[in-house]
């Protein structure tokens, strides 16, 4: 019998990415556990790895690099592994959200996404000071279009928002303090990749 | 005071680019925009915008359907030439970088020709939608001890996703609108070379790894839109293309058919996309 044959009588945690599975069993076992995100070519193209940051009884063990990927990361967040600091709990929300967000993209297309996401952010707090407001300022949306499809893409939209808000407060126990902190951060990111707000800084168009 | 024209244009200039490689399937793009009423033209502010940055190719301002603005691009020429493929100062690799960075744009669909991989279960003007592409040129070249004594080894290919917002406006397309032409959706093998040999294409067709979709034809500019994509699993790109011909030694003689229907059938299909999802959007009571 092999790994396939004896599928029916795998634990659980089988149907886990192995980095997970790894990741969760250390941290039951008492390690610290965090992670990095490092983007080798920064500016250029924006290549993202995964740093896994290990400590066993209080000691730093080798990290492991992965290249970046969605389902492992949203495991790393069910098992509750946080980032180092907020500005990288941030970083890492925004390709969170562009994980996310994919499913509205997909089903409403990216134009109006666009309009129906800047005009939801418009109309919140988050967006009236700050880092967010910043990147804000450099993007132009038409107003979208408030048919029935513009409730159901907002809703979608504020719901995969919240969704990451709740992983951050539920699954990694962040204070709301923290939380706003690092969902501002993220959307500003999110907004500044999806816009190229630094891409277009760096090529000296702003 | 600035002028319409001289006034920066507001970011991002367009969701959505549609590049066309051919003065064909720049025609067949300009009249099935005209055929579906929509609004094709030139607009001053937008060339000024583009050839502040070094860009040349005619351009068309489609405007905003549904929730996409669109914009056109036309054959970039050389000495009055088009140029086709992948490669050099003005190939799709350029344009496409060159054109993203200039108007924010989050896709790009190339329109226009391509060839078919199986004469008779597909036909010419049928419209080919790639869910990913095969770089085919990425392969190793070894020598073998049969004729002509060398072999292509393709197990070094990776298989490059389209875009899955613009795959899926196609998928939506092809659902709910009857055609008089086949639409048909899969991995296109995607390289320079104009190929006219039947045994080439036929080699390709049965060695290229290809992923969970089958191959439903090939064509020369998708593999330089690779380059436009900046992140590493956000593609930009859907190539939509109409079959002008089967790659074999019959080429020549289907594209005199096939340059006529191929490139209005796949215009027409991603622009009544366009028109149908608005028309959805404004209708529909969701869930």
């Amino acid at each position: 019998m092999n790994e396939l044959d004896k599928m029916l009588d795998a634990p659980g945690e089988t149907a886990l990415p192995p980095l997970v599975r790894y990741c969760k069993s250390r941290k039951a076992a008492g390690d610290r556990i965090e992670v990095e995100l490092y983007r080798p070519d920064a500016g250029a193209s924006s290549r993202t790895e995964l740093v896994i940051r290990r400590w066993e009884q209080g000691t730093e063990q080798e990290p492991r690099q992965v290249e970046w990927d969605d389902g492992v990361n949203a495991g790393l967040v069910e098992v509750g592994i946080k980032a180092l600091d907020l500005q990288q709990e941030g970083e890492r929300f925004a390709l969170a959200l562009r994980a996310a967000l994919r499913k509205v993209e997909r089903r409403y297309g990216d134009g109006y996404l666009n309009a129906v996401l800047i005009d939801l952010l418009d109309e919140s707090d988050l967006c009236k000071s700050g880092e967010l407001a910043e990147v804000r300022k450099y993007i132009h949306t038409n107003p979208p279009e408030r048919s029935p499809t513009y409730r159901a893409c907002r809703e979608l939209s504020a719901n995969e928002i919240g969704g990451r808000a709740v992983e951050l407060r539920d699954k990694l126990k962040y204070t709301p303090e923290d939380v706003k902190s690092v969902m501002t951060k993220a959307l500003a990111v999110y907004l500044d990749e999806r816009f190229s707000v630094s891409s277009r800084r760096n090529f000296g168009l702003l | 005071m600035a002028t319409v024209a001289e006034a920066p244009l507001p970011w991002p200039v367009c969701s959505l680019l549609l590049f066309v490689a051919t003065s064909a399937e720049e025609d067949a793009l300009k009249e099935q925009a005209v055929r579906l009423g929509l609004n094709f033209q030139k607009d001053p502010a937008l060339t000024k915008h583009f050839r502040d940055r070094g860009l040349r190719d005619e351009t068309w301002t489609l405007g905003t359907i549904g929730g996409e603005t669109v914009v056109a691009v036309g054959c970039s020429r050389s000495k009055g030439n088009a140029v086709m493929g992948p490669h050099g100062r003005l190939g799709s690799a350029a344009k496409g970088v060159r054109y993203l960075a200039a108007t924010g744009a989050q896709g790009i669909i190339q329109v226009g020709m391509a060839f078919g991989v199986a004469r008779g279960p597909q036909q010419i003007g049928d419209v080919l939608v790639s869910t990913s592409l095969i770089p085919y040129d990425k392969r190793d070249v070894k020598p073998s001890p049969d004729e002509p004594g060398y072999r292509n080894d393709y197990s070094a290919v990776e298989i490059e996703p389209a875009r899955s917002a613009l795959v899926e406006r196609c998928l939506r397309e092809k659902e709910r609108t009857k055609f008089d032409f086949a639409v048909h959706v899969g991995a296109m093998l995607s390289g320079a070379a104009r190929i006219h040999c039947a045994r080439f294409r036929d080699e390709l067709y049965n060695t290229a790894p290809h992923g969970n979709d089958p191959i439903c034809g090939g064509e020369m500019e998708g593999v330089g839109l690779l380059a436009a994509t900046m992140k590493a699993d956000d593609p930009v790109w859907c190539v939509v293309k109409g079959i002008c011909d089967f790659a074999d030694e019959q080429r020549d003689e289907d594209i005199k058919t096939g340059l006529a229907v191929a490139p209005r059938n796949a215009a027409y299909f991603v622009l009544s996309g366009l028109v149908n999802d608005a028309k959805m959007s404004a209708d529909r009571e969701e869930p």
